[in-house]
């Protein structure tokens, strides 16, 4: 079990904390919607699921004692609204924007601004394909918190990740100087930063995921968290397998369970239909993660924490 | 004409767009051979003719000390059982880079060192550095066997030597060689004049020392009589400073000043790793440049 000298920095967003000590506060969790071929088209029935799907996370966490956070994954401009207003009515919990391209990026950032929504924003992510243009969008539109994404191509291993968030690794650059994630985001002016420490998948220095997370801790003092998920999604064995379906919710379930127990503070664990096979695991090791850090370093709990929450 | 040769780092470089892209739809790629590709394509463009894979896929020592059984990779390597050559390690980017070069162009298979690897190693198992660096030796010789029907020549990169240079050397590079046909380099940088005289007695092919960085140097080679072709450093690999040509000629000239062209091969100091893109390129093509227009 880990413990930083190093003072942890406490995110507090909506009344969902994340980061701390080991143990001191539940691992936020953030499940992904509308990410695969089923959310191609949001009608009336989608929709419907979608909103379900939201208050079940929800239902789950509040019981559990676990914060859940939606990751709304975007892919079409013409979803985006659609996709955004409906979580920001159907939870009163911040959420989190998850889109590749950068550009789109941007339109979303202006929405959340017109709709008054930016206060409840984690943005995910800032990362290598930040552009110039994005960079601007994120002065004039100030997301609540971002989540900076330590995946560096050219070096999988712990240093090279943290490279791109101390000075770019020859990526990034705003104007003509090379700068880090780190300093790219402060001076866009985003107050609450969270490390992503950027999974790979087997083959890619996999195991350096997670061993990033205390490395990271102890170095920025900052909650830091990842999505191990897909790494698992990358697994060739499991692509093969045949009775994929109902193995993968174990593996799942254990996969995700092993980053609170590495000091993360929060997990993207993939789409939110997960919730149920996810959240009691977590719910479990941070009980016990949270019994420890008592026990050990007497730390205080709070009340809504599973540690005191469940029998 | 003089041939340009390279130590063997080139800077990673990637379209990170691509991989930003790749990475957030879920389509994590493996960037290895578009670094390879990259630093390849500029080493030509820049007119070299002893090319070298550039050495992107990681840093010289965790590339190959992460491939031996027995060692853990950390922040530096952990020797904790005999160590034991699992796989080769840099074989299969040389035969990707043989596919995508000219025939004639010549390609150069590079090792670190056993010395260098077991200097900055913790040794938890062998008795002594002599003896954790000859396991070494044994390991990579697999490798350099393995690279013989692959490259033209074989470098064994021992920076150490500069620092601290083992009376054992000349045994410990004849392991790394043992059954190689091929051409065989040794680099090493930094200030060697205190152990060329020792140095000239290994062998090797071609030496390859840094005469940018440290031009006192060549008054201490120039001494001494010995076999080996000299690979001539004439290039500053530690600064970002691109030299003009007419500077890169001067220092070459110093060199032709003492030895026939046939003597020699110009090179940077040592690899360019940790250069901006753009400066390792327009130094490398200064070199050539130079070498064209003497």
């Amino acid at each position: 079990m880990y413990a930083f000298s190093r003072e942890q920095n406490v995110v507090e967003l909506g009344g969902v904390l994340f980061g701390g000590q080991p143990g001191q506060n539940p691992t936020v969790l953030f499940g992904t919607l509308f990410y695969g071929k089923q959310w191609a088209s949001l009608g009336k029935g989608s929709l419907e699921n979608a909103k379900s799907l939201v208050e079940a996370q929800d239902a789950v966490g509040d019981e559990l004692g676990i914060p859940g956070i939606v990751d709304i994954y975007v892919k079409d401009e013409g979803m985006l609204k659609k996709e955004i207003d409906l979580v920001a009515d159907s939870t009163e919990k911040p959420f989190s924007i998850d889109i590749s391209a950068s550009e789109l990026r941007i339109k979303a950032l202006q929405y959340l601004d017109e709709a008054g929504l930016l206060g409840r924003v984690i943005y995910n992510s800032i990362n290598l394909g930040i552009t110039e243009d994005e960079v601007l969008a994120l002065k004039e539109h100030a997301p609540a918190a971002a989540i900076l994404l330590a995946y560096n191509p050219k070096d999988t291993s712990v240093d090279g990740r943290i490279e791109i968030l101390q000075t770019g690794a020859g990526m990034i650059a705003l104007g003509e100087k090379n700068m880090g994630l780190m300093e790219l985001s402060e001076r866009v002016g985003v107050k609450n930063l969270i490390i992503d420490t950027g999974a790979t998948p087997f083959g890619q220095q996999s195991a350096e995921t997670l061993r990033a997370i205390p490395v990271m801790k102890n170095e920025f003092g900052l909650p830091v968290g990842c999505a191990i998920h897909n790494t698992l999604e990358s697994w060739v064995w499991m692509k093969k397998n045949p009775g994929r379906g109902e193995i993968y919710g174990y593996c799942d379930s254990a996969v995700n369970a092993l980053v609170p127990l590495m000091s993360g503070d929060f997990i993207v664990y993939g789409p939110i239909d997960s919730h149920e096979i996810v959240f009691p695991s977590i719910a479990f090791v941070d009980k016990l993660m949270a019994e420890g850090a008592a026990d050990y370093f007497g730390a205080e709990i709070g009340e809504n924490h599973p540690y005191k929450k469940l029998e | 004409m003089i041939p340009c040769n390279v130590i063997g780092s080139y800077p990673p470089v990637l379209d990170k767009s691509k991989y930003a892209d790749a990475y957030l739809s879920g389509g994590m790629r493996d960037p290895s051979g578009e670094m390879i590709r990259n630093a390849v394509n500029s080493q030509l463009e820049a007119g070299i003719d002893i090319i070298s894979d550039g050495q992107t896929r990681a840093d010289f020592i965790s590339l190959f000390a992460r491939n031996f059984k027995g060692v853990l990779m950390q922040r530096r390597p952990v020797v904790v059982s005999e160590i034991e050559y699992k796989n080769p390690v840099t074989v299969e980017d040389q035969e990707f880079v043989r596919k995508i070069i000219p025939k004639e162009t010549m390609l150069k298979g590079i090792i670190t060192g056993p010395y260098t690897l077991a200097k900055y190693s913790e040794n938890r198992f062998y008795n002594g550095t002599e003896e954790l660096a000859y396991a070494y030796a044994e390991g990579l010789n697999n490798e350099a066997r393995a690279l013989d029907g692959v490259v033209d020549f074989i470098q064994v990169d021992e920076p150490e030597y500069s620092i601290d240079y083992p009376e054992y050397a000349g045994g410990l590079l004849d392991t790394v060689f043992k059954g190689v046909s091929k051409i065989r380099m040794l680099h090493s940088c930094g200030d060697v004049s205190h152990v060329f005289e020792d140095m000239v007695e290994l062998n090797v092919d071609v030496l390859e020392h840094e005469f940018a960085a440290n031009p006192e140097l060549l008054n201490t080679v120039k001494r001494i009589d010995f076999k080996q072709k000299l690979g001539y450093g004439c290039l500053r690999s530690d600064k970002d400073r691109v030299e003009p040509v007419d500077e890169v000629k001067t220092i070459v000239r110093r060199a032709l000043d003492v030895y026939p062209p046939g003597k020699i091969l110009l090179n940077p100091d040592c690899g360019l790793r940790n250069l901006p893109p753009r400066v390792a390129f327009q130094k490398l093509r200064n070199m050539v440049e130079a070498r064209n227009s003497l």
